[in-house]
C-alpha cells in the first residue's frame, strides 16, 4: 500500500468515480477506489442501451471497468464505506470500514490522501404518492431497463411481469420524483430515457403501442431533438402533454387504467398493460449522511453546492464533487465533471506528482513528448484549460482570433446561479496575462498543423496589426506542442424574425443584459415585457435545442421583476427546458406572477408594429383555445446559438464537424471531450451550446485528459504496432487508404511509413497488404 | 497469427464431435465469452477461440487454413458494426467471410461451415446459443471433405 500524500481517494464505483480513477492514475497518481456495493460499475453498467446513439454501455466501457481494477496504482476496495475524513486538504487522513459480503464489519482501514473526489451518484425511491407501484405491472424505469437488457432476466424480450405475456400498449409517466413539492429539482435525464425506452420498444414490436405521458420535453443535449424527433416521427412514439390523475387497475385482469387531463383541462381514461413510472434522480442517502459529517454544504435537495465558476469544488478546499451528487445529469456530462474533478485534486497535489512520476503506459517510444499545449480560443473554456495546464507548469501557448480575450462571456451578466460574470472574467484574463507559462497570441489563427498526440508542429500568423510578442502583421511563428485543445466557442444567432433589427424595442438577449446593468430607469419605466423563446432553435434547419435560452430568459425575467415589482412578463415559450437544478428558476418566476404561454410550432406568435412604433403580439394560447393579444413595451427574443466557422478549423486539424456545425468528439456519450485523434481535446461551446459552468467544467477535464499525454516519461504507443518491409513493399498504398487511424504516411520516397504513435494495432493492413510487407510487432 | 495446425484423431462418424475455431475480437466478443465463462454457462467443448485485435484483422488465408489443417468448420465473432473500436473492422471482416463462402462453392465445399456474427459485449447467453448453432449445423455436415 502506498502511504505517502501522492494518492487521491475516490468514493463512488460507478461511471463517473471510474472515469476520475482513469485520469488520475494515466497522470502518474495513485488512486484509491471506495465502491459500497461488491462491483464497480454503478447504474451505468445496468442498462440496455444509451440515447443518442442506442449504443450498448458495457460494449464501449468494458475495457475501462476491467483496466480500472487491474491498473496497478488503483486501489479498488469493494463492500467498503468512508466512515470519516478528518485533516486539512493535500493531507487527509479517511477511515475507511470494509464489510464481509454477509454485510459485517470486517476491518478499519486508515488511508492517507491528498485530495478526495465524491462520485457517489443518486438513488431512484418511488415516492410515497406513488402507491400504485405494488400492481405487478408498475414498473420503474429501471426495471423496464433490465427486462429490455440482453443480460436480463427476460434475455432482451420485452414481457409484462404479471403474466410473462407481450404487452399490446405500454404508459411512461414522466416527472416522478423530480418537479414535486419535495425535488424542486429536474432529474434532467428522464425524458430522454423514456424517449429512449419507448422507441426501443417500438423497434422490437411493431404492433405495440407507446405512450409517454409529460408536462415538458425536456431534450435539450447534444442531438437529443433529433432522437426525440425521429422517436415522434419514425418510431410512431405518442406524445401526451398532460397531467396523469391516477393509475386504477382494470378488475378482472392485470390491466391498468390511466386517468389524465389534457392540455385543454379535458379528463380521458386509457387501459394500458404496463407502465412505467419514469423515476427521478435523487443524492444517495449514504452519501448525504457522510457529506453533512464532513460539514460539506448541501443545498435544500441535498446536492452538494458548487458555484457556476468553479462547478466540482465543494465548500471544503481539497473536497471534489462529480457526476449525480452535484446536481442531476447524464452520462456524458457526468464523465465531463469527472475529468473537471480528476483535473481540480491534481492541481492540489500537482507539486508532489513531479517528485516520483509514476509510468503506467506499457509500450512506448524513446521519444518525450513536448512538455507544451496549444489552446485554441480565448474564451472562458479556452482560459480555463490554459490556466489548468500552466498551473501543473506547462507552457501554453493560447491563439485568439479577436483583439482581447474573454469572448462571449464579457457580454454576460449573471450565472442562473446569480453570480457576477464580468467580474470572473476579468480575473481570469488577469491571472492569464500575469502567468509566466503562457504565450497570448491576439488577432491570430493557426496556419498550419501537423503530427501526433506529444509531438504537434504548428504554424501561427498573426492576422492584424494589434502586437502580441513583438511579432507584426502578417509575420508566422513555428511553435512545438504535445496537446491541442479546441475551445472555440459559439455565436448567438443573427436573426430578422420578429421585427428584429427594424423596431428597437426588439431587443436580444444580450442586449438586455447590458440594459439590467446599465439603463435601469427605461426598464422602471417600461409596463409590459414579452419574452420569446426558441427564435431560430429546434427549428427545420436547425434542429437542436441551444439550451441555455429558457434559464436565461427566466433569470432575466424575474430580474426585470425585481426591478420593477409593477411589470407584467409574460414568457411565451414551446417547452420549458429548464432543466437540473435551475427548475427553481422556473417554480420561483410562477410565484412571482410571470405569465407563461406555450405556443406550437405552427402557431408561432406574430409581432406587429402600429403606426406609432407600438408593438404589438398576437399568439394562440393553448390552455384557452383562443388568441390573446399583449401590447409590450419591449420584446426580448432568446435566439439560438450557432457554431462558429468550425468547418474550416476542422479541415486545418483533421477533425470531424457534425451536421449543426458543432464539433463532433469520440463518442457522444462516453468521449465527450475527446477527439477520435490522440492529443486533441474539445472544450466549451464548440461543442455544444451550454452554460457557463458545464463549459468550465468540461475545460478542466479536457486540461485533465491534456495532462494525461504531457505527463508521461514517453510517448505512448499501443501494444502491437505495424511496421512495413520497404524491401516487399511495392508502394500500392492500400494501407494508406483503408488505415482509420490516420498512421500511415506516404514519405518522400513515394513509400509508405507507419507512425508508431497514431497506429492502434488493429491489423487490418496487415491482411489486406497484397504483398504482405506489413506485419505487427510487441 | 497463423493457426496452428491442429493434430487430431477422427472419431466414428456416429459420435463425430465438430471442432469449430472461433475468433474472436479483442473487444465486445471476448467480453461476451469472459461473461459466459464466469456465468459458467454451458457451451460446446469443442470449440477453439482465439482472441484476434480486431476482426477484420482475419484474413482470407487465416479462413482457408483453419479449414485445411483440421477445423470442420469456422465462425468470425466481430462487434456490432456501429460499434467498431476501428470503425471499419466489423464491415470488412463480412464482406470478406461472403467473399470466402463463394470460394469454399467453388472448392464444394457446404458455405454453411463459415459464419459471421456480430456481438455485443453483454451477450453471453446469445454467444453459447451461436456457438452451439454452428457446432449443430457442422456436426449435420460431418467431418470436412480432404
Amino acid at each position: 500500500m502506498f502511504s505517502t500524500v501522492r494518492s487521491i481517494l475516490v468514493v463512488g464505483g460507478g461511471i463517473a468515480g471510474i472515469q476520475a480513477c482513469l485520469d488520475l492514475t494515466d497522470s502518474g497518481c495513485f488512486v484509491y477506489l471506495i465502491e459500497k456495493s461488491a462491483f464497480i460499475g454503478g447504474k451505468t453498467a445496468q442498462l440496455d442501451k444509451t440515447y443518442p446513439v442506442n449504443d450498448c454501455p458495457f460494449c464501449i466501457r468494458h475495457n475501462e471497468y476491467i483496466e480500472c481494477i487491474s491498473r496497478a496504482n488503483i486501489e479498488v476496495l469493494t463492500l467498503s464505506e468512508v466512515k470519516n475524513i478528518k485533516g486539512d486538504s493535500g493531507n487527509f487522513h479517511a477511515t475507511i470500514i470494509q464489510h464481509t459480503s454477509s454485510g459485517e464489519e470486517e476491518k478499519t482501514i486508515t488511508l492517507n490522501v491528498g485530495s478526495v473526489i465524491l462520485a457517489t451518484g443518486f438513488d431512484s425511491e418511488v415516492p410515497s404518492y406513488c402507491e400504485y407501484i405494488k400492481f405487478p405491472n408498475v414498473i420503474t424505469s429501471m426495471e423496464f431497463e433490465r427486462i429490455m437488457s440482453l443480460d436480463g432476466p427476460c434475455g432482451g424480450h420485452l414481457i409484462r411481469p404479471s403474466d410473462r405475456k407481450k404487452p399490446r400498449n405500454i404508459a411512461w409517466l414522466q416527472c416522478i420524483g423530480s418537479r414535486d413539492i419535495k425535488h424542486d429539482y429536474c432529474s434532467t435525464v428522464c425524458c430522454m430515457y423514456a424517449v429512449k425506452q419507448a422507441s426501443l420498444a417500438r423497434r422490437q414490436n411493431r404492433m405495440l403501442n407507446t405512450s409517454i405521458f409529460f408536462m415538458d420535453m425536456r431534450v435539450c443535449g447534444k442531438d437529443h431533438e433529433r432522437y426525440y424527433n425521429r422517436a415522434k416521427d419514425e418510431d410512431e412514439v405518442r406524445f401526451v402533454r398532460s397531467g396523469v390523475n391516477s393509475v386504477i387497475p382494470v378488475d378482472g385482469t392485470d390491466d391498468l387504467l390511466i386517468r389524465y387531463a389534457d392540455e385543454q383541462g379535458k379528463i380521458s381514461e386509457e387501459i394500458y398493460d404496463m407502465v412505467v413510472l419514469s423515476l427521478g434522480l435523487e443524492p444517495s442517502g449514504d452519501a448525504v449522511k457522510l457529506a453533512r459529517g464532513l460539514g460539506i454544504s448541501l443545498d435544500k435537495n441535498n446536492f452538494v453546492e458548487t458555484g457556476s465558476f468553479t462547478p466540482v469544488n465543494t465548500s471544503i478546499p481539497g473536497i471534489y464533487v462529480c457526476g449525480a451528487f452535484n446536481a442531476p445529469k447524464d452520462i456524458s456530462e457526468s464523465i465531463t465533471e469527472a475529468g473537471a474533478a480528476a483535473c481540480a485534486s491534481l492541481l492540489n497535489i500537482a507539486e508532489l506528482r513531479y517528485t516520483a512520476p509514476l509510468d503506467v503506459s506499457v509500450a512506448k517510444t524513446g521519444q518525450k513528448p513536448v512538455a507544451a499545449g496549444l489552446v485554441v480560443g480565448g474564451g472562458v473554456s479556452g482560459m480555463v484549460s490554459t490556466l489548468c495546464l500552466a498551473d501543473q507548469g506547462y507552457n501554453v501557448f493560447l491563439i485568439e482570433k479577436t483583439d482581447k480575450l474573454g469572448g462571449h462571456a464579457l457580454k454576460l451578466r449573471k450565472t442562473f446561479k446569480g453570480e457576477d460574470v464580468k467580474s470572473y472574467v476579468k480575473e481570469l484574463v488577469a491571472r492569464v496575462e500575469n502567468h509566466d507559462f503562457i504565450d497570448i497570441y491576439l488577432n491570430s489563427e493557426v496556419r498550419d498543423t501537423d503530427g501526433y498526440a506529444g509531438n504537434f508542429k504548428s504554424t501561427i500568423s498573426i492576422l492584424s496589426s494589434g502586437l502580441s510578442l513583438g511579432l507584426s502583421s502578417g509575420k508566422t511563428k513555428d511553435i512545438r506542442h504535445g496537446v491541442t485543445i479546441i475551445s472555440t466557442g459559439a455565436n448567438p444567432l443573427k436573426t430578422d424574425e420578429y421585427l428584429y433589427g427594424k423596431n428597437p424595442r426588439v431587443l436580444s438577449w444580450f442586449r438586455l443584459d447590458k440594459m439590467l446593468s446599465e439603463e435601469p430607469d427605461v426598464i422602471k419605466k417600461a409596463n409590459v415585457w414579452v419574452f420569446i423563446l426558441c427564435v431560430g432553435s429546434r427549428e427545420p434547419e436547425r434542429p437542436y435545442c441551444s439550451k441555455i435560452c429558457c434559464s436565461n430568459a427566466l433569470r432575466n425575467a424575474l430580474e426585470l421583476k425585481n426591478t420593477n415589482p409593477d411589470m407584467e412578463v409574460y414568457v411565451l415559450y414551446r417547452d420549458m427546458r429548464t432543466y437540473g437544478l435551475t427548475e427553481n428558476l422556473y417554480t420561483e418566476a410562477r410565484e412571482q406572477g410571470i405569465v407563461f404561454v406555450r405556443y406550437n410550432h405552427n402557431n408561432r406568435p406574430v409581432v406587429e408594429e402600429d403606426r406609432d412604433g407600438g408593438l404589438q403580439v398576437q399568439i394562440l394560447d393553448n390552455l384557452l383555445g383562443e388568441h390573446i393579444i399583449i401590447q409590450p413595451d419591449f420584446i426580448t427574443l432568446q435566439t439560438a446559438i450557432v457554431p462558429g466557422n468550425n468547418e474550416n478549423l476542422g479541415r486545418l486539424f483533421k477533425l470531424p464537424v457534425d451536421q449543426d456545425g458543432f464539433f463532433k468528439e469520440a463518442h457522444k456519450k462516453f468521449k465527450p471531450v475527446e477527439f477520435s485523434a490522440k492529443g486533441i481535446y474539445l472544450a466549451g461551446l464548440a461543442h455544444y451550446p451550454k452554460p457557463v459552468d458545464e463549459a468550465i467544467s468540461q475545460a478542466q477535464a479536457a486540461a485533465a485528459k491534456a495532462v494525461t499525454v504531457l505527463s508521461k516519461e514517453h510517448i505512448a504507443t499501443s501494444n502491437e504496432v505495424a511496421s512495413i518491409d520497404l524491401k516487399l513493399c511495392v508502394a500500392c498504398l492500400t494501407c494508406a487508404r483503408i488505415c482509420t487511424s490516420g498512421a500511415v504516411i506516404i514519405n518522400g520516397m513515394g513509400k509508405p511509413y507507419v507512425e508508431p504513435a497514431k497506429c492502434r494495432g488493429c491489423g487490418i493492413c496487415v491482411v489486406e497488404c497484397p504483398v504482405e510487407a506489413i506485419s505487427l510487432e510487441p | 497469427m497463423n493457426p496452428e495446425p491442429v493434430n487430431r484423431i477422427y472419431p466414428m462418424a456416429d459420435n463425430f464431435e465438430p471442432l469449430i475455431l472461433v475468433f474472436c475480437c479483442k473487444y465486445c466478443p471476448s467480453c461476451s465469452v469472459d461473461l459466459a465463462r464466469s456465468a459458467k454457462l454451458q457451451y460446446p467443448h469443442s470449440i477453439k477461440i482465439i482472441k484476434v485485435s480486431c476482426i477484420g484483422a482475419v484474413g482470407t488465408i487465416h479462413i482457408l487454413k483453419a479449414l485445411e489443417n483440421g477445423a470442420d468448420g469456422v465462425c468470425l465473432m466481430g462487434c456490432l458494426e456501429e460499434n467498431c473500436e476501428y470503425s471499419t473492422g466489423s464491415l470488412r471482416a463480412r464482406k470478406r467471410v461472403q467473399y470466402v463462402k463463394k470460394l469454399l462453392g467453388k472448392l464444394s465445399i457446404e458455405q454453411e461451415r463459415l459464419e459471421m456474427y456480430n456481438l455485443a459485449a453483454a451477450e453471453a447467453h446469445r454467444f453459447c446459443e451461436l456457438v452451439r448453432e454452428i457446432t449443430e449445423t457442422v456436426r449435420t455436415l460431418g467431418p470436412i471433405p480432404r
